[in-house]
């Protein structure tokens, strides 16, 4: 079959490799009908996460159809229509019975890795480097998914592929983000990043009781699409003091919570963040956390600062004065994707929602080396892309 | 404890029914197990379960997890003592005992101490196979399965798929 593989910074191809096979009882072989590039996969494209390897198969957000089941496999069968979380969860260890998927003690093979590094490790991730499991993933023909029972989300036959495949990852994720903020009627929330994370954020946000949304990024085509959700935005290369200018639109006080949905790789032209680069560039820094630092300065006493951005190591320079200083409350995290597949599945089938408004382009896996360079240079452009496989 | 074995009695018998580090010798590593203690002491004296715990662990654990079983006893309520023995061909000799014991939060808690005589001559570090040892005890015994990704596709077999082409 075909798939895309990581074969080093910057450099994915498609390669032909074996079929998956059922390894253990609990698996399921699915083939794959649609997947979908994340920001996500972008920072294992810019080599800033470790733990890749030459080979590695890519993807997280995946949908497709059942083909075998293993023995211990109870919840789907053949010829189901599933959407596949990107987290991977046992679902029987104390995490998984609280819901808390993304911090499954049992699905991660190189548990001990992140052991070492983070104290402990959480789930296994599909295409998501060594350190979370070495898991091949979807941006495949065909995915082995292990746990089936839990990481599996049965759609209704014949719902177009494009209108459930983000319950696999990004739906969730800015729903969990916005739910992570506590929202209260009347409340104003600032998200920075508007990338399909923020996007979904934004709609969560609204769904969620917010007055308004504010939105920060820098390329306009997504803040036009943040606006066509009811957004307000910010470009954040026309001010020099985003603080001032979100204290000044909230009557002095403050956004309620902000959401970093940027992560370890912010753009931008501030002091701290070029000099985050350079440390990155020459391997002494890990992240580039500038979107966080903004988003914990402007935000009010005793709000909630929601991070869904993907950060890895050490971050310099996070004013955690300030954050101690106001109160905030900070909540963070891979996303408890199970949790929300089904209620979100449910909102989408009441017509609350149709998360494929962030679908840019529609490709084939053969142009998937194009579009992993075009997605990460051209986001102007290219803001979602979804892979067509069967 | 009674039935002490020779190694735990050459090295320092210690009043191992007290669950704090500083009544261990030798190694231990603790982990929660979201099962009833009774379950869990049922599952770890299993010999076929334990032979699957084993089975692919890192080939260097030969030296330090050659085991079979020695004894089950219940030491207290809900609170269970295994012991596993390396075999008398094992290259070293030594004990690996679990404790179970309910866990504060939901299920059991599992300490694995393992007292190897002579273990510092073999320059391996049995440390890290016992934590991996007392993850898949775990695993298995909560899921009925170890995670693995061992046998998925990979880019690289291209490469293999080419050269079996060729032949
Ligand atoms: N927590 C989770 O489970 C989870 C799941 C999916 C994605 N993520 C993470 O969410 C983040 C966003 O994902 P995405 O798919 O939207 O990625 P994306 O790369 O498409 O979008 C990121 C956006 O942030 C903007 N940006 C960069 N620097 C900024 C700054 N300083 N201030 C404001 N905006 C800035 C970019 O212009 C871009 O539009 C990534 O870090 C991704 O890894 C996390
Ligand atoms: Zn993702
Ligand atoms: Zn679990």
């Amino acid at each position: 079959m075909k798939a895309l593989c990581y074969e080093g910074k910057h450099d994915i191809a498609v390669r032909n490799v074996h079929e998956p096979k059922i390894l253990n009882p609990g698996d399921a072989i699915v083939r794959v009908t649609m997947a979908a590039i994340c920001g996500s996969d972008l920072h294992l494209y810019n080599g800033v996460i470790p733990s890749m390897m030459k080979g590695d198969i890519m993807g997280h957000e995946t949908m497709g159809e059942v083909v075998e089941i293993g023995p211990m496999v109870k919840n789907v069968k053949v010829g189901d229509k599933i959407v596949i979380s990107f987290d991977i969860g046992c679902g029987h260890c104390s995490h998984c019975e609280d819901q808390e998927y993304s911090a499954c003690d049992n699905s991660n093979p190189n548990a001990m890795m992140p052991e070492k590094l983070y104290g402990y490790s959480g789930a296994g991730l599909f295409g998501f480097s060594h350190m979370y499991g070495g898991y091949a993933g979807g941006q495949a023909e065909f995915i082995r998914v292990p746990y089936v029972d839990t990481n599996a989300l049965v759609v209704p036959q014949g719902i177009d592929d494009e209108k459930v495949l983000f319950l696999s990852d990004i739906f969730p994720t800015g729903y969990m983000a916005a739910e992570n903020c506590n929202i209260k009627r009347g409340d104003v929330v600032a998200v920075w990043g508007a990338g399909p994370v923020g996007q979904m954020a934004i709609k969560s946000a609204f769904l969620l009781g917010a007055e308004r949304v504010i939105v920060i990024d820098h390329i306009e085509s997504r803040l036009e699409m943040a606006r066509l959700s009811g957004a307000e935005t910010i470009n954040y290369t026309e001010t020099d003091a985003i603080t001032d200018e979100l204290r000044f639109m909230t009557g002095g006080r403050g956004p309620d919570a902000c959401i970093d949905a940027v992560g370890l790789e912010a753009h931008g032209a501030t002091v701290l963040n070029t000099i985050d680069k350079a440390k990155m560039a020459v391997r002494v820094g890990t992240d580039r956390p500038d979107a966080l630092r903004h988003a914990i300065q402007a935000c009010k006493k005793g709000g909630t600062v929601s991070i869904p951005g993907v950060y890895g190591g050490l971050l310099d320079n996070v004013p955690f004065g300030a954050a101690f200083g106001k109160g905030l409350t900070m909540k963070m995290g891979q996303t408890h994707t199970q949790k929300y597949m089904k209620p979100l599945l449910d909102r989408i089938l009441k017509g609350e929602i149709d998360p494929s408004f962030v679908i840019t382009h529609r490709i084939s896996i053969n142009e998937g080396p194009a579009a992993y360079k075009n997605f990460n240079d051209n986001k102007d452009e290219f803001i979602k892309i979804v892979l067509k496989l069967h | 404890m009674n039935n002490l074995n020779p190694i735990q009695k050459e090295i320092k018998p210690h009043i191992r029914t007290k669950f704090s580090p500083k009544s261990y010798e030798g190694i231990y590593h603790s982990r929660s197990i979201n099962k009833a203690p009774a379950d869990v002491y049922a599952f770890c004296q299993n010999e076929v379960i334990m032979k699957r715990v084993l089975q692919d662990l890192p080939e260097k654990t030969e030296n330090f997890m050659n085991l079979e079983f020695i004894s089950a006893d219940k030491i207290g309520t809900d609170m269970y003592q295994i012991e596993w023995k390396n075999k008398k061909d094992s290259k070293i000799q030594g004990s690996l005992f679990l404790d179970i014991s309910p866990d504060a939060h939901k299920g059991s808690v599992v300490i694995a101490n393992g007292i190897f005589g002579d273990y510092k001559m073999s320059n391996e570090e049995p440390s890290d196979l016992i934590n991996l040892f007392l993850k898949r005890v775990k695993a298995l015994c909560e899921t009925g399965q170890i995670a693995t990704t061992t046998g998925q596709p990979n880019g690289k077999d291209e490469k293999e798929m080419q050269q079996q082409l060729k032949h």
